[in-house]
C-alpha cells in the first residue's frame, strides 16, 4: 500500500549500517563530544523531520521549536506531577506535539508561502508566551530543573552520557530511517507532487489537505519526540527552548543542510553545532560568521551543503 | 476589575500613537513584498539600525532625534539599496525566470533564508558596534509634559512621534498615488512585465521601493527612540508584528496596512487594559489569526493567498 519494495529496504538498510558502525565509537573520544553528538543528534532528527514539511511537501514552517517544546514539556510534566515513565512520557510528548501540529496545520490549509511562514511564526510565538505565563503548569520563564533521567534498565544508568548516547544514537537512527522510508514511499512521492504544483496534484485526484495534515502530523510527532529526549537528557527546561530564535536555528539547519533531501538537515544539524562550538570562544563575532555563512551559503550553494558534498563527489570522481 | 474612563481613554490615545508607529513599519514590510515579492525578515533591524544611527548622529553631530531620524532614515536607506544591488538584484532576474508553483516556493524559501541570515548579521553587527546595554537617545522634548483636562497626560515627544507618523504615511500615500515614480511602483507591483514593456526600469523601482521601505522603518525606529529604550534585539521584538500588521491589512495593501496598524496598536493596548499586560502580545496575533481564517486576502483585501 505504501509502495515500498524490499529493494528500497536494503538499499537505504545499508547507508544506516555504515552510520551505525561510525557513530558506535564515538563515546571513545570524552564526554564533551559525547555531549555535542547528542545534541546533533536530537537536532538532527528535529531538522530531519521539518524537512518533511519545508522540503518535501512545501509548507514552509517557522515555528517549528514550538512542537519541539511541546514534546519536551508535556513528558517532563507527566514524569514530575504523575510519575509517568519518560518512556512513555517521551512517546505522548510525540502524540501531544502532534496535536499541537494539528492545530496550526489544519487551520493554515490553504495558507502558502509567506502566509503559512508567518502565521506558524504566530503560532510559535503564542506557544512560547503560553509557556512563560501559565507559570503554575511550566514554572514561567525559570524553566523546570530537576527533571528526572530516562528509567534505568537493570543495569544500565541513563544519567551517564555514554547509555544516553546509544538511545539517543538509536532513536535517532530509527527515525531518519523511519522518515527516508517515507520519503521513498508513495505517500512521500504525493507530498512531493503537492510542492511541486499543488493545483496539478488536486486536478488528479490527491487528496491535498489530507496529506499535508499527514506532513504535519509526521513532522511534529517527531520534533516531539526529540524535545522529549531532549528534557530527560539536560534535565532542565526552559521557554528558551521554544523561541524564535529556536525555529529559525532549526529552519537554518534544515536549509543550509539542503532540504528536500532529509540528509542534507542532518548534515545541517551537524556543521551548524560544530561551527556554534567553534565559534565560541569568539563570542561578540559568532553570530556575525553564522549570518554571513547562512548569507553565503543561500547566495552561491542553494542546495545547501548536502549540494556541496554532492559537487565535491562529482568532481573527485571526475 | 473596574475600569476608569480615563484610563480607558488613555490606552486609546498610546495605542492609536503606537498604532501609527506600527502602520509606519507595516507599509515599508508591505510594499516590499507587493513590489518584489520579498518577505523580509530582517526589516526589524532596519528599524534597529535607524535608532542607532539616530543615536549615533545625535552623539557626533548633536542636535534633536526628531530632526536627525529623517537623516538617519536616508543613510540606513542606502544601505537598503546596497543589499538590494549585492544580494537581491540576481534572484529578482532568475524570478522572471522561473516556472511553476515549486520554483516560485524555492525563490520564496531563499529570499526568506537571506533575509533570516541578514538579520543575524546585522543584530551581532549592532552588538559589536554599540554594545548590548539599551541605551536612550538624549531629548529634551521627552521631559516636556503636555496635560489634558482630567488627569491625562503624555510627554512631547510621543506627540510629535505620532504626528510624524501620520505626516510620513499621508506623504507617503501622496507619493504613491500622484508622483510618476509612485505611478511606476503600483505599476510594477500590479504586473512587472507590463511595466517594462511600457518602459519602466523595474530594478530602479525595486532600489527606490528598498530604499522607502528601509527609510521607514529607520524613521520609526529614529522617532521612537527617545521613548523607548534602543538594544541589538529591539528589531526582532518588532519584526513579528510587523508582519501581523501586513497580513491582517493584506500584503502588499499599503491602506490596508495602515489600517491595520492602527487596529493592532488599539487592540493591543485595549488588550493590556483588559486582558492583563502578560497577554497583551498574544493579541495581535490572535487577530492575525482571525484574519486568515476568515478573510486570508486582509481586512481590504489585494493579498495574494
Amino acid at each position: 500500500m505504501l509502495g515500498i519494495t524490499k529493494d528500497v529496504v536494503t538499499e537505504i538498510s545499508k547507508y544506516y549500517l555504515i552510520a551505525l558502525i561510525l557513530l558506535i565509537p564515538v563515546p571513545l573520544a570524552g564526554d564533551y563530544i559525547t555531549h555535542v553528538t547528542i545534541l546533533v543528534m536530537l537536532y538532527a532528527v528535529t531538522a530531519a523531520s521539518l524537512d518533511i514539511l519545508v522540503g518535501y511537501t512545501g509548507r514552509l514552517s517557522l515555528g517549528h521549536a514550538a512542537f519541539f517544546a511541546v514534546g519536551a514539556y508535556t513528558s517532563t510534566l507527566l514524569a514530575m506531577n504523575w510519575g509517568v515513565s519518560p518512556w512513555i512520557g517521551i512517546f505522548i510528548g510525540g502524540l501531544m506535539a502532534s496535536v499541537f501540529g494539528l492545530i496550526l496545520g489544519v487551520p493554515s490549509l490553504k495558507l502558502r508561502g509567506p502566509y503559512l511562514a508567518i502565521s506558524s511564526l504566530g503560532f510559535g510565538v503564542i506557544v512560547w508566551l503560553m509557556l512563560i505565563n501559565l507559570d503554575w503548569l511550566t514554572r514561567g520563564p525559570l524553566g523546570i530543573p530537576g527533571i528526572p533521567p530516562l528509567p534505568r534498565i537493570g543495569p544500565i544508568d541513563f544519567r551517564s552520557k555514554v547509555a544516553f548516547y546509544y538511545v539517543a544514537l538509536a532513536f535517532t537512527l530509527i527515525s531518519i530511517f523511519l522518515l527516508h522510508l517515507l520519503t521513498k514511499s508513495r505517500i512521500g512521492k504525493i507530498l512531493m507532487s503537492i510542492r511541486e504544483d499543488e493545483d496539478a496534484a488536486l486536478s488528479v485526484g490527491v487528496d491535498v489537505p489530507l496529506f499535508k495534515v499527514y506532513a504535519f502530523l509526521i513532522a511534529t510527532f517527531f520534533a516531539g519526540i526529540s524535545g522529549g529526549l531532549y528534557a530527560h537528557y539536560l534535565r532542565y527546561i526552559s521557554p528558551e527552548i521554544s523561541t524564535l530564535g529556536e525555529s529559525i536555528y532549526i529552519l537554518s539547519m534544515t536549509i543550509i543542510g539542503g532540504f528536500g533531501t532529509l540528509i542534507g538537515p542532518v548534515m545541517g544539524a551537524a556543521v551548524l553545532s560544530l561551527l556554534q562550538e567553534l565559534l565560541r570562544s569568539y563570542l561578540e563575532y559568532r553570530y556575525l560568521i553564522y549570518g554571513m555563512l547562512i548569507i553565503l551559503v543561500m547566495k552561491f550553494f542553494p542546495s545547501g551543503i548536502y549540494g556541496i558534498v554532492q559537487f565535491i563527489l562529482r568532481k573527485v570522481r571526475e | 476589575m473596574v475600569i476608569q474612563p480615563m484610563e480607558l481613554l488613555e490606552q486609546i490615545l498610546f495605542g492609536l500613537m503606537i498604532g501609527g508607529i506600527y502602520g509606519v513599519i507595516g507599509v515599508g514590510l508591505t510594499m516590499i513584498f507587493g513590489v518584489m515579492r520579498l518577505s523580509n525578515f530582517a526589516h526589524g533591524e532596519f528599524y534597529m539600525l535607524g535608532a542607532y544611527f539616530t543615536y549615533t548622529f545625535v552623539t557626533l553631530i548633536g542636535g534633536d532625534p526628531f530632526i536627525l531620524a529623517p537623516l538617519a532614515a536616508i543613510a540606513v536607506g542606502a544601505v537598503g539599496i546596497a543589499i538590494n544591488k549585492l544580494l537581491f538584484k540576481s534572484l529578482y532576474e532568475e524570478l522572471k525566470e522561473a516556472k511553476g508553483a515549486a520554483a516560485f516556493y524555492f525563490q520564496d524559501l531563499k529570499f526568506i533564508m537571506l533575509t533570516i541570515g541578514l538579520s543575524i548579521l546585522f543584530v551581532d553587527l549592532a552588538l559589536v558596534l554599540w554594545g548590548p546595554i539599551p541605551i536612550s537617545i538624549p531629548s529634551p522634548l521627552t521631559k516636556h509634559i503636555i496635560k489634558l483636562p482630567g488627569g491625562l497626560s503624555f510627554s512631547l515627544a510621543r506627540l510629535i512621534a505620532f504626528v510624524v507618523a501620520i505626516a510620513t504615511l499621508v506623504g507617503l500615500y501622496a507619493f504613491l498615488k500622484f508622483t510618476k515614480t509612485g505611478r511606476a511602483i503600483r505599476a510594477t507591483a500590479q504586473n512587472p512585465s507590463a511595466a517594462m514593456l511600457v518602459g519602466v526600469n523595474i530594478y530602479r523601482i525595486y532600489d527606490i521601493t528598498m530604499f522607502l521601505s528601509t527609510g521607514l522603518a529607520a524613521l520609526a525606529g529614529g522617532i521612537l527612540g527617545p521613548i523607548y529604550n534602543v538594544y541589538p534585539t529591539m528589531g526582532l521584538d518588532v519584526v513579528a508584528k510587523a508582519f501581523v500588521v501586513v497580513i491582517t491589512g493584506g500584503m502588499g495593501n499599503v491602506i490596508g496596512s495602515i489600517l491595520a496598524g492602527f487596529l493592532i496598536g488599539l487592540a493591543e493596548s485595549l488588550g493590556g487594559l483588559f486582558l492583563g499586560t502578560e497577554y497583551k502580545q498574544v493579541v495581535a496575533f490572535v487577530i492575525m489569526i482571525i484574519v486568515l481564517w476568515v478573510r486570508p486576502e486582509g481586512i481590504l483585501g489585494g493579498g495574494r493567498k
